[in-house]
């Protein structure tokens, strides 16, 4: 029995249908084909709620990448979680989350995407919290409220949707470009994008969500979650092209990706550094597909997933052998004790950087090269050229502490590498890392992009490269007792390192604002005026009024009701004595 | 239709004898499986018979009645086991189902008036009679007269109507037409205060915090529907005037749904927080209801029976830590994680229905009325935007807080989740997220 | 970048990206210049389905290539000299294209000149 474990079921499941969707793909590709496959839950009003399923060679090749990294982080963590006492909820909660990624890529319906939208918001929350301390309790209010704010947006985008008398965005983006109702939908639909990719106001809960489970992070924040945005606007790119937020969302994610960068060279935490980088990677694929290349933004996608969570997973077997320690200034000389993992590593590095002829080079050098070939000012061009260099320099800083610096931890142990459930996944993904980008290079072009560039321009990624390998190097040098220069500029150092206080952004500047007003309300309207107009208020005017009119009763005074009762008495003699007289 | 009165009635003579609580349970199933066996005509009303007749709308909210009432004798099996007058409270419960089967079946808006409040009665005597605390006096006094005090209008609205008209069947409301100011407020307000709106809501949390179990799962799931069945059958004869008149509603309801949204961060006892999330639902609902638009109703109803189901088990749910705990408080009932694992996949999925998270009844209804009041006015978008991404915190601090962390370490034992707790926490929430298959049966009724 | 630096110089004289030749093809040439034809055939365009901005003078060699690709499905690498074919036409294209600019650009400023003199 311990051979079928649920692990096992599901690597086996997830990765046959990923084998299956490779060959659909192909012939997909080559004859272009689209298939859509309806089921209509009801129409009425003109307007039909249908659920579809959306076959074409994006999907499918998603697909296939989707289920070929979560069958692979399943089995790694058979070994990862082994000591997990529930992990049969882990694994249904990672399927679940497949389920509804798998859910958003085929859907050509705003309906069924918010269904996929909203399952992966849930499901991340739920993983983000599995451990139960504080910190993972924070980040995953943190993560499911950032989602939720993109969920909002994709339900009103619902609504606004229902003018064009379908919610099939599929058929009708070309031709309704020019409307004003498209410019509100595509105003949401690039807010909602922009909180699910974690673009610049609402980045804070990627860094924070590394208080996930490793392999969670491994699946959910490299490759699937986080390019769900970017997904949904390489859908919604024929609508978005010429219109103006597009511009404010390539200097957002151009921004993003810099500043994603340079916080990378201050962190000490390994999760952290590398969920910084992938927030710099989604900000390249954000601005390519801003410039108006989706399928580049699509292939940079797809080879980003590999290596990325096959960095994570690396990441993972180092986190193992340090006793759960995430620090890398504890980490170093690794190389020389579990070499194979260090292979893995390296080989994810050099992919991120675009090193030839791995899996970056192919997308992120056609990138860079399409950028220079287009129209752009300088700013953005700086902006790309940075970011590329500083990726160099914070995956230069790592090896450097990592492997080639010293070990800190203790004086006496003993780094155990030959755990071969995790070694089979690394390297799976280690052959796709360095296969998948010529493989998708010559599959996805169909019509191939010509490059004709200065041999400066041309050379410029390698110098940036080279410098900021440079950098990386200098970098990992300091110690404690090095000329630092850090303190003399603590404010500039403080805004670069806390990702320009843009958590703040996210948590203390917003919740004391709305917390104090509900709470203001509470007092104010709930205790206060609405209970003194009705309740209350009631009470009191009762009880004043029956304090004045016991006066007249038989409480207080005996006389006093002898003689009312004598007064009326006469009043009603005076009455009948005028009465009769009238008649 | 008198078929099931009649099966009703003899009920009660089955609630004195020893023994027959769970008897009484499986009888209403019963019923219940009748019932869902009448044909329903969703243009028409059906199954007519002296004066009781059944239309699309009354048919899901009597069958929502009886589903709450079989579930409130499921939850408070405690009072069983202690003997705590279970006779009276079985024969309170099917006293109360009566009222409200007449309430949705009958056809004379007067005799729907006499049902409405009669229902009251039960309901008081529910709270009053198995309540935990001294404050349900107070409570039992509030939810009664906010009810009383702007239903008496109503009352005279009716007398009035009958005056002119001479006939005061619900299906011909549709023909006439008052536009009269005075006859509108009065007949409204009753409604409204049942729903309920937002500056007449303070009865609610007060009586859902002081009722039992069951008192609170019949708050929660059907006498808020009262006011919205109501307000669907009333709303016919204002046409005119609630176009000029209804934006008051709509605003006081949206802004209300947006400040309740935000007191439930603040409070503390877990039924207060749900009641409060009630409150905030039931706002769009009344803002989806007064844009008259089709979308509106039909989001409302789709509303109204998920928002039942979802608040009713999330009832059961605070019940199920309180009849541990012995404390409704959020600083004791915590770390519940760690201790009751399986209930907290219950508690995650009645949470993520309440905050609209599909594939619930929850979500179409919402997915509607953001339709129907976006197209009413698109500057409702940003309220609506507010309450939805609210919804959701609110939800997820309720989850997170019960759940997570540490448990209060002054408990000192308790026992681990009935088998029927899980199956009133499954018959909650599967007819919740599986009816969204059959949705065209809620949504076409007109 | 590239494209906007490159044309920066053509601003003075109102020459943008997109504008077409003004000025009659053969002033200044010496030689009889041709007009560019396509050489694939409208008929294979529309049934191989290629999208409209690639329908271009250098179509023929895409065509060449989606048939070799077609045929060498899954080894995609063999078509590597058909591509290269293609994009060493795209490449003459776009060389040619940058000297019309140039050339507008001079004639208009010579123009400029002309007009300034008189």
């Amino acid at each position: 029995m311990q051979k079928f474990s649920i692990c096992f079921i599901s690597f086996f499941v997830l990765f046959s249908f990923s084998m299956i969707n490779i060959f659909f793909f192909s012939y997909f590709v080559m004859n272009n084909l689209v298939y859509i496959l309806e089921w209509e839950l009801i129409s009425f009003s003109s307007m039909s709620i249908v659920m579809s399923i959306l076959l074409d060679w994006m999907s499918l090749l998603f697909m296939m990448f989707v289920s070929l990294i979560s069958s692979v982080v399943i089995f790694y963590s058979k070994s990862y979680m082994s000591s997990e006492l529930n992990l049969n909820r882990f694994i249904i909660l990672v399927l679940l989350f497949v389920f509804s990624m798998i859910l958003l890529i085929i859907s050509p319906n705003i309906i069924s995407i918010l269904l996929g939208w909203d399952g992966l918001g849930l499901v991340s929350y739920c993983l983000v919290i599995y451990y139960q301390n504080i910190k993972s309790y924070n980040a995953g209010m943190l993560t499911a409220l950032s989602n939720r704010v993109g969920d909002v947006f994709i339900l009103m985008v619902i609504s606004w949707m229902m003018n064009y008398g379908s919610w099939n965005y599929f058929f009708y983006l070309d031709f309704m470009v020019n409307d004003y109702m498209m410019m509100m939908i595509s105003v949401m639909i690039i807010m909602a994008a922009m909180t699910k990719s974690a673009q610049i106001p609402f980045s804070s809960w990627l860094p924070a969500a590394m208080a996930a489970p490793t392999p969670v992070s491994a699946l959910v924040h490299s490759s699937t979650l986080v390019t769900a945005g970017v997904y949904l606007l390489i859908r919604f790119n024929s609508l978005l092209i010429d219109m103006f937020f597009f511009k404010v969302l390539l200097l957002l994610s151009g921004l993003t990706m810099f500043m994603a960068g340079i916080s990378a060279n201050y962190e000490f935490d390994l999760k952290k550094i590398i969920a910084l980088s992938t927030l710099s990677q989604l900000g390249l694929m954000m601005s390519i597909l801003s410039m108006g290349f989706p399928d580049l933004a699509f292939f940079h996608l797809l080879t980003h997933a590999m290596f990325k969570a096959l960095l994570f997973m690396c990441a993972g077997v180092i986190i193992h052998m340090m006793n759960d320690i995430q620090d890398i200034r504890f980490m170093g000389g690794i190389s020389n004790f579990i070499p194979l993992t260090c292979l893995c590593l390296n080989v994810s590095n050099m992919a991120l950087c675009g090193i030839p002829f791995l899996a970056g080079f192919y997308s992120k050098d056609l990138i860079l090269e399409m950028v220079s070939m287009s129209n752009l000012n300088f700013f953005i061009f700086l902006l790309y050229y940075v970011s590329t260099g500083l990726t160099m320099f914070y995956s230069f800083r790592l090896t450097m502490y990592l492997m080639i610096n010293d070990f800190n931890l203790l004086s006496v142990y003993n780094l155990y590498d030959e755990d071969y459930v995790m070694l089979k996944s690394m390297f799976t993904l280690m052959m796709m890392s360095v296969l998948s980008g010529s493989m998708l290079m010559w599959s996805i072009f169909s019509y191939p992009y010509m490059i004709y560039l200065p041999l400066n321009i041309k050379l410029m990624v390698i110098y940036v490269s080279i410098l900021g390998a440079f950098l990386g190097y200098l970098m990992s040098n300091m110690n404690i007792y090095s000329m630092n220069k850090y303190l003399k500029s603590y404010n500039l150092s403080s805004f670069l390192c806390l990702m320009w206080f843009m958590p703040n952004l996210s948590t203390y500047g917003l919740n004391f604002y709305f917390l104090n007003y509900g709470q203001l309300m509470l007092k104010n309207i709930d205790m206060g005026w609405s209970e003194f107009y009705s309740g209350q208020g009631l009470v009191l005017i009762l009880k004043n009024y029956t304090v004045f009119y016991s006066f007249f009763q038989m409480n207080n005074n005996f006389k006093i009701y002898l003689f009312s009762f004598v007064l009326w008495v006469c009043f009603l003699m005076m009455f009948m004595m005028i009465y009769l007289n009238s008649l | 239709m008198m078929k099931f009165l009649m099966m009703m009635i003899f009920m009660i003579p089955l609630c004195f004898k020893k023994n027959m609580f769970w008897m009484v349970q499986m009888m209403l199933f019963l019923m219940m499986y009748f019932f869902m066996n009448l044909m329903i005509n969703v243009m028409y009303y059906c199954n007519l018979s002296y004066m009781y007749s059944c239309d699309m709308l009354s048919y899901g909210l009597i069958l929502l009645s009886i589903w709450i009432i079989i579930l409130m004798l499921m939850s408070s099996e405690s009072l069983y086991k202690m003997n705590f007058y279970p006779n009276f409270f079985m024969f309170n419960l099917i006293m109360l189902l009566i009222m409200l089967f007449l309430t949705f079946s009958v056809m004379n808006l007067f005799m729907f008036y006499l049902f409405f409040e009669s229902s009251l009665i039960f309901t008081l005597l529910l709270i009053i009679g198995w309540g935990y605390q001294p404050e349900r006096i107070q409570a039992g006094m509030y939810f009664l007269f906010y009810t009383l005090f702007a239903s008496l209008p109503l009352l005279l609205g009716i007398f009035y109507i009958f005056n002119k008209m001479n006939y005061i069947m619900i299906y011909f409301m549709k023909f006439f037409n008052f536009n009269l100011y005075l006859l509108y407020f009065s007949m409204i307000m009753a409604f409204l205060v049942k729903m309920p709106m937002y500056f007449v809501h303070l009865w609610l949390p007060k009586a859902h915090v002081e009722a039992p179990v069951s008192g609170s799962m019949i708050l929660a799931g059907v006498m808020l529907k009262l006011g919205g069945y109501g307000l669907l059958r009333v709303l016919i004869l204002f046409q005119k005037v609630g176009l000029k008149l209804n934006i008051i509603f709509i605003i006081i309801s949206l802004l209300g749904g947006f400040y309740l949204s935000l007191k439930c961060f603040c409070q503390v006892d877990i039924k207060s927080l749900i009641a409060y999330s009630s409150v905030a639902h039931m706002s769009m609902v009344i803002g989806g209801i007064m844009t008259m638009n089709y979308w509106g109703f039909i989001g409302s109803y789709i509303l109204m029976i998920g928002h039942g189901l979802c608040s009713s088990g999330m009832f059961c749910l605070a019940n199920i830590n309180y009849e541990r705990l012995h404390s409704r408080s959020l600083y004791i009932n915590k770390g519940m994680m760690s201790l009751m694992p399986s209930m907290s996949l219950w508690w995650f999925l009645l949470m993520s229905s309440n905050m609209a998270a599909p594939p619930s009844l929850n979500l179409m209804g919402e997915i509607s009325l953001i339709n129907s009041l976006v197209s009413w006015c698109w500057l409702s978008m940003f309220l609506l935007m507010l309450i939805s991404f609210f919804s959701a915190g609110y939800s997820l601090y309720l989850y997170s807080y019960i759940q997570h962390g540490k448990f209060y370490l002054g408990i000192y034992s308790f026992y681990m989740g009935l088998s029927r707790e899980y199956l009133l926490l499954m018959l909650h929430w599967l007819p919740l997220n599986i009816l969204i298959m059959k949705i065209d049966y809620f949504m076409i009724w007109f | 970048m590239g494209q906007s630096m490159g044309s920066f110089g053509a601003r003075n004289v109102d020459l943008y990206m997109n504008d077409n030749p003004t000025f009659d093809p053969q002033t200044g040439f010496s030689f009889e210049r041709k007009p560019r034809e396509m050489k694939a055939r409208e008929e294979d365009l529309i049934s191989a389905r290629i999208p409209p901005q690639f329908r271009d003078y250098c179509a023929h060699y895409l065509l060449d290539y989606q048939v070799c690709r077609y045929k060498n499905m899954p080894m995609l690498y063999k078509c590597a000299h058909e591509k290269h074919d293609y994009l060493n036409c795209e490449h003459q294209d776009y060389v040619l294209r940058m000297k019309e600019f140039e050339r507008e650009r001079r004639l208009r400023l010579r123009e400029q000149r002309i007009v300034g003199a008189a």
